[in-house]
């Protein structure tokens, strides 16, 4: 008999009343007692020396309590995760336009406005290095640690790529390139800091994802004690992974000028300061080549790219990492040599977004293959079909795929199924055959594996901690820090504990995030706060249970055998107890029924140097289908529908997984037509600073239509058996779209670009009008 | 957002006397769809005296005379685009007031405010030309009609003195027969600035002969335009395939002659030439049979 379980329900959201009625606080919500405001002045340098900043006039200013540059930073001057190069105050230089030189804090907003006008600096230019290819032909080094300006390099190799290339019967070779992206999160970074007015304490609240990292940014910069920094992040309004270093460097400021001043201090950036300072996507090009033979097995892939870095370091070998162990895509091909460099510019910083170095690289690979496809004469479904990875093979990394349903085969055939792609790729290919026809219609497909979680660049310190307390009343308590982003972890993680304990889902609750209740915890990226955080809940729910059996063992004596949790009830031999009674049997013998749950992801087998083995310990399977009209007259794409098949394990909650995937395609489908920062290669300034100029798909640019389709395999490598789905739900829709407005115009692989918007289709569009009167006036003299 | 002073008014004669009385520039508000956003975070506006005349009821609403429409200067893009008159007379400029932004947007933009602000890509604009519409403008108390086309001289300016206010947007009334195109070419489907409009009005005799044709392109050139010349290319005739194709030609080599090569030369000309011919053969259906 198949017992009820929690899991697979689509339990309602527990901040669903709160976000809908308003009462959930943001950071920007937050008003305190004696609160100063502040604001960020930035450079006004791509790139230069700071010789001076000047605030003696703005501290005179009205309202003003406190100004502070670098040099008020007691510790550390720099921060990072991984590689600490980013001033949170720029003190001897500028390496971008979003650097900070100072910032003012004054008793109301209006006040710090006015007095950060004035403010300036002197500056000794340098240089602009606005594109990796100027930076690594400069010889100025924006980083001296990086005198070339690289800041990451990641290969794989299987194979001989380069034989097989020689030996290949039908080769494609090309190029992609792929622009920054905007986060786009509704709510623009803000941050409160409090002080303690008993000791150098500060608690900070605000809209950010990592808040562990941050407190030891804070501890290293400021010289307090990490336990005397205390973050609770605030109800956040979006973030796609980029509340994470950009929220940290204005905690870093903010909680400067609170101890400083002992007042609690606020920053709330604009959505202009937000985009000027921000992070993006890696902008990255592609040089791709694929050999196959004669009957469409793929038998070669080569695939450097360089990626954008920005002014700091940031993410950008992690992402490198992921361009070039998952760019390869998920077939079953022997030689392969994937290559990805990171180049330090004078550009935003490029880091976490949703995807992390994929949605470019699954763009480039699909879109590639779809040329080799018509090459060969076969549809974009026959050979996928043909190559993609079944059960037990090795994948293009080196991973032998037996320790799961490998099931992207079956993801692919649901996806294509829901838009009829194989019947409509065959009409579309013939209507669009007529010269007449000026509205062309195109289905495109695209597929993808992902790894869960950080991956073998992160093995050893991938871990995720719970806190997990039963109460007297039987309520159980979980304290957990991977934080809450707007897609129903907190819930899910309820699940998981209700499902660990085997007890109804009321009896759990949740504490507010606080990193002074929970146990330091990786944050809540790389889609892995159901997998990580599912490790660690089992992990304390196994400890808990043990307590509750210690003390039912000193009542009923140490022979009462197996216990088993389930349905809110307890049993063993043949006692039958309600949860609760367990519970005041454990309190009665002074037990402490709490537990601190720890998961690691195991360390795979990588070798770094060849590039070779296991780059994950598990893998997502994810198919996106799209079909599109584009307009010959005006270069205009129109996505008629589409659809988002994945495999993400064991579906924890059916209505969240499939809001992430409706999310997720309208994420992939504003990165492949419309946004655009309008970043200038020659002064590294981004223009369009706002969403009046920085265009997001609309509700009427978003069919009714799309599809999310889940089809879970619980994963025997994670405890509940779900995986990841965050950034699944959004890499392979750009290459869909894609794929289609290439089919639709006739010719795979045209489009070389993000975005392509109305300017990139109408070019490819006049070819065709050109090739049409050519062949018409040909047609004409044969004729005659 | 700094201002010098607010006042508001609730008609047009207390308008000139605040006007009269202001001391300084003056902003005039109406929809604020373009003042809020303008003075958001810089000090453009701190020197002027802000008069608000989107409370004066005689500026708001659209009626009719024999030969015409007049449309209330602070009359929303949503009520133009919705007024029955409108949809009746002048059908082109409903469907070009409900092209422009987004419902919030249309709900409180007005069609005076949109020619004051003179933006080039302003959605109603090739409409309003091709139609001949006029504007009522006072100043003092004195009213005078120029033709909508004649108030503007670059992108964002007009000869409109600080004290004059457009009070009325006069629409010659279209006979049933009159048939026409609007197509608005934006980079999404709402909330978007026009990369470019086309905005076609013409009439025929029962033969199949043009008696009157206007055509323009929006959001592309520094101001509104007619063209007397393309006009003149199809009036007299039954026109066919290759007029249609000769017309679009003209209209989009217009571009380059009129705003000069620029970047968005490259895209805009083949789109006005083939949108054109689009809206014409969709005009010219049943006479090109």
């Amino acid at each position: 008999m198949k017992r009820p379980s929690t899991l697979g329900k689509n339990i309602e959201r527990i901040d669903a009343w709160a976000k809908a009625e308003g009462t959930a606080q943001y950071g920007a919500d937050i008003r305190l007692n004696n609160m100063l405001f502040c604001k960020n002045v930035y450079s006004e340098r791509a790139h230069a020396k700071l010789l001076a900043v000047h605030i003696g006039e703005a501290e005179k200013m009205p309202g003003v309590v406190k100004v502070v540059t670098g040099k008020d930073i007691p510790g550390a001057k720099m921060f990072g995760e991984l590689f600490r190069d980013q001033y949170a105050l720029a003190c001897d230089r500028v390496r971008y336009f979003g650097d900070v030189i100072a910032v003012v804090a004054a008793e109301t907003q209006e006040q710090a406005n006015e007095a950060a006008k004035r403010i300036y600096a002197d500056y000794e230019d340098l240089p602009v290095l606005a594109s990796p290819k100027m930076a690594m032909e400069s010889d100025i080094a924006i980083n001296p640690e990086y005198p070339d300006n690289i800041c990451g390099e990641v290969h794989v190799n299987k194979g001989d790529s380069e034989a097989a290339l020689k030996e290949a019967e039908v080769i494609v070779k090309t190029n992609y390139k792929t622009h920054f992206v905007e986060h786009a999160y509704l709510e623009p970074e803000s941050v409160t800091a409090v002080p303690s007015p008993m000791r150098d304490e500060v608690t900070v609240y605000g809209s950010m994802q990592a808040p562990y990292n941050a407190r030891i940014s804070i501890h290293r910069m400021l010289n307090i004690p990490m336990s005397q920094i205390i973050f609770k992040p605030s109800t956040v309004g979006g973030s796609f992974g980029g509340k994470i270093e950009t929220a940290e460097a204005n905690a870093i400021r903010v909680s400067l000028i609170a101890l400083l001043t002992k007042r609690p201090a606020q920053v709330t950036l604009t959505r202009d300061e937000s985009i000027r300072e921000s992070y993006k996507r890696h902008p990255i090009e592609f040089d791709i080549e694929i050999g196959a033979k004669k009957d469409g097995t793929m038998t070669a892939l080569r695939m450097l790219s360089i990626l954008d870095a920005g002014a700091y370091i940031n993410m950008s070998p992690p992402v490198a990492y992921k361009t070039a162990v998952l760019g390869v895509g998920p077939y079953n091909v022997d030689n392969v040599h994937s290559c990805s460099t990171a180049v330090l510019t004078n550009n935003n910083h490029t880091g976490s977004m949703r995807g992390f170095g994929t949605p470019q690289s699954i763009f480039a690979l699909e879109n590639t293959i779809d040329t080799l496809a018509a090459k060969l004469g076969m549809t974009p479904t026959e050979f996928r079909r043909k190559n993609l990875l079944r059960n037990g093979d090795v994948s293009p990394c080196g991973h032998l795929m037996d320790f799961h349903e490998v099931s992207i085969v079956e993801v692919m055939e649901k996806a294509a199924e829901a838009i009829d792609f194989d019947r409509k790729f065959k009409q579309y290919k013939e209507e669009n055959k007529d010269p007449k026809r000026r509205v062309r219609r195109g289905v495109g497909i695209s597929t993808s594996m992902r790894g869960a979680s950080v991956g073998a660049d992160g093995n050893g310190f991938d871990v995720a901690r719970v806190l997990i307390e039963v109460m007297k009343d039987a309520s159980i308590h979980t304290n957990i820090g991977l934080v809450e982003i707007g897609q129903g972890l907190r819930t899910v993680q309820m699940m998981m504990v209700a499902e660990g304990m085997g007890v109804k889902l009321d009896r759990v609750t949740l504490g507010e995030t606080d990193t002074s209740r929970s146990p330091a915890t990786g944050a809540c990226i790389a889609s892995r706060g159901t997998m990580l955080g599912g490790g660690a809940i089992a992990d304390a729910c196994r400890s808990l249970k043990l307590i509750l059996n210690q003390g039912l063992s000193m009542k009923y004596g140490d022979d009462i055998g197996e216990v088993t949790y389930e349905d809110d009830r307890v049993r063993f031999g043949e006692y039958d107890l309600s949860f609760d009674e367990v519970v005041d049997i454990a309190y009665g013998y002074n037990l402490t029924p709490a537990a601190i749950g720890t998961y690691a992801i195991p360390i795979t087998d990588w070798d770094e140097e060849k590039g070779y083995g296991e780059p994950f310990y598990s893998y997502t399977y994810s198919c996106h289908a799209a079909e599109v009209e584009v307009d010959l007259d005006t270069g205009a794409v129109h996505v008629v529908k589409m659809a988002g098949c994945h495999d993400p394990g064991r579906i924890i909650n059916p209505q969240f997984a499939e809001g992430q995937i409706y999310g997720g395609l309208t994420m992939g489908q504003g990165m492949a037509l419309i946004e655009d920062l309008g970043h200038s290669d020659k002064t590294a300034a981004i223009s369009n600073l706002n969403f009046n100029n920085y265009l997001l798909p609309t509700a009427m640019d978003v069919p009714d239509t799309n599809e999310p389709i889940l089809n879970g395999h619980p994963d025997p490598r994670s405890a509940f058996g779900g995986r990841s789905l965050g950034e699944p739900a959004t890499e392979p829709a750009a290459a869909a779209i894609a794929c289609a407005v290439n089919m639709a115009l006739g010719k795979p692989g045209a489009i070389k670009e993000l975005p392509f918007n109305l300017e990139r289709v109408m070019e490819i569009a006049q070819e065709i009008d050109k090739q049409r009167d050519v062949d018409a006036a040909s047609a004409a003299v044969d004729k005659a | 957002m700094k201002i010098r002073n607010y006042i508001q008014v609730k008609t047009v004669e207390a308008f000139h006397e605040a006007a009269k009385a202001a001391d300084g520039p003056i902003t005039i508000l109406a929809g604020g769809t373009d003042v809020l956003v303008n003075g958001r975070e810089d000090d453009v506006y701190k020197d002027c005296t802000v008069i608000d005349i989107f409370p004066v009821e005689a500026l708001h609403g659209v009626c009719e005379t024999e030969n015409m429409l007049l449309i209330g200067a602070c009359t929303t893009h949503e009520a133009i685009s919705h007024d029955p008159l409108v949809k009746q007379y002048a059908p082109i400029l409903a469907e070009a007031c409900g092209a422009v932004g987004s419902l919030q947007t249309r709900n409180r933009a007005t069609i005076g405010g949109n020619l004051a602000n003179a933006s080039p890509a302003a959605d109603t604009m090739s409409a309003l030309a091709v139609l001949h519409a006029e504007l009522v403008i006072e100043r003092d108390g004195e009213a005078r009609v120029e033709p909508m086309t004649a108030i503007f001289t670059k992108p964002y300016k007009t000869n409109l003195a600080q004290n004059d206010l457009i009070t009325t947007i006069r629409v010659p009334k279209q006979s049933p027969n009159v048939r026409y195109d609007y197509v608005k070419v934006g980079r999404r489907k709402v909330l978007s600035i026009s990369r470019m409009t086309v905005a076609t009005l013409l009439e025929m005799d029962n033969n199949g002969v043009v008696t009157r044709f206007d055509m323009t392109v929006g959001a592309t050139f520094p101001r509104p335009m007619l063209f007397p010349d393309i006009s003149a290319m199809l009036v007299g005739k039954r026109p066919s395939e290759q007029d249609i194709i000769g017309v679009a030609k003209a209209l989009s080599d217009k571009i380059p002659e009129i705003a000069g090569i620029r970047k968005s030369t490259i895209y805009k000309q083949p789109v006005c030439r083939n949108i054109s011919e689009r809206s014409l053969r969709k005009l010219f259906a049943d006479i090109l049979k």
